[in-house]
């Protein structure tokens, strides 16, 4: 009976300590998603590009390289940041954010692509591993005049349009100013007669 | 590996001193995002360039802010970092942003510090970076056309004051 039993604890045991071993075991597996944090995306303005990575392995991923070829140089150019960038360990079950600026100098539709990543899936592997993140899919980059009409405050314009209109208001005003105020200065006089005479 | 470390670090093995950053001097360079019409997020970037007297390079770099860890790239493997995060539109503060960055043994320290819920400022940060952020532009205070629209009443109700004294 307790032999029967002290096996079946050794069975419980040693298949506990398997499953443990195999997911505390179990190689880095990163998760990468990129993100365009933009309400717009308008040329010659930024685009917030975020990349996040979440180790969902059982071990720490190692020497990470996150390296985003979707952008050409003819038409952005990077306003902060870098777009290839290298972080040296992932712990499992942490995530890790990256944040890109770039400024598109051109306006169309632009498929947003997806980043490459390479990392090492444990420290004794010997083979980088390869992944890609997630694809934002195509935007249309507005026109920068197409977005100033709409959102700008104008200032210039109305200023041109105060100054155009003003004449025609100012100069009838003076007019009427003048006249009134002489008038006034008449009847002031008529006034002060008036009161010498009686 | 970590044992190993420990018990080389005890008997004051050279080469492990050689990867501390002595007299550390930084370059930094740092953009955020000052656009809030566009974006949904404020992005703060911030690179970079250490350099250390005894010529240690490619450090494992780790970011404080607030209490909070934040991870930091390598850009070339050498000399110039990366660190980075973005912050809702509405959270982000203007002023400036103290970040606090540590080795490898400063990082254990720091974690250290979070866990047992001790005052972060104790552990000494290899270097300290300073991100200025001035306010995001979230569209005119007042509208043009409203400014336009207020200026144009006022000229009339003048002129319409000055007509109904001269016709009473």
């Amino acid at each position: 009976m307790w032999t029967s039993k002290v096996l079946l604890v050794a069975v419980l045991s040693y298949l506990t300590y398997c499953k443990c071993n195999e997911e505390e075991g179990s190689p880095a597996r990163l998760l990468v998603s990129k993100h365009i944090l933009n309400k717009y995306l308008v040329q010659d303005m930024d685009i917030v590009i975020k990349y996040t990575l979440y180790n969902v392995g059982g071990m720490a991923a190692q020497e990470v390289v996150i390296m985003d070829d979707s952008f050409p140089a003819d038409s952005f150019i990077t306003a902060g940041g870098q777009l290839s960038v290298k972080i040296d360990r992932i712990p499992p079950g942490s995530n890790v954010s990256h944040t890109v600026v770039v400024r598109p100098t051109k306006f169309g539709l632009f498929n947003f692509s997806s980043a490459s990543i390479q990392y090492k899936a444990s420290e004794n592997a010997e083979e980088m591993q390869n992944a890609i993140s997630s694809e934002p899919g195509e935007g249309r980059i507005i026109n920068f005049r197409d977005y100033d009409k709409k959102f700008s405050p104008h200032v210039l314009d109305w200023s041109a349009f105060a100054i155009m209109t003003m004449p025609s208001i100012i100069i009838p005003f003076i007019l009427f100013w003048s006249s009134k105020t002489k008038y006034e200065a008449i009847a002031k006089q008529k006034k002060e007669k008036n009161i010498k005479d009686s | 590996m970590w044992y190993l470390i420990f018990l080389l670090n005890c008997l004051n093995i050279p080469f492990l001193h050689a990867l501390l950053c002595k007299d550390p001097e930084v370059v930094t360079s740092s953009y955020t995002t000052q656009d809030g019409m566009v974006v949904a997020e404020i992005a703060f970037i911030s690179e970079f360039s250490l350099h250390c007297s005894n010529k240690v390079t490619g450090l494992t770099l780790y970011g404080e802010l607030d209490g909070h860890i934040l991870p930091i790239m390598k850009v070339d493997g050498k000399t110039k970092y990366q660190i980075s995060w973005t912050e809702e539109i509405k959270k982000a503060h203007s002023g400036d942003y103290i970040i606090n960055i540590f080795d490898e043994e400063g990082y254990s320290n720091i974690r250290k510090a979070i866990r047992s819920g001790e005052d972060t400022k104790s552990v000494t940060p290899l270097i300290t970076l300073t991100l200025s952020y001035s306010g995001a532009y979230l569209g005119p205070w007042v509208n043009s056309e409203f400014l336009a629209a207020i200026l144009l009443i006022s000229a009339w109700y003048v002129a319409f004051v000055h007509k109904s004294k001269l016709l009473s």
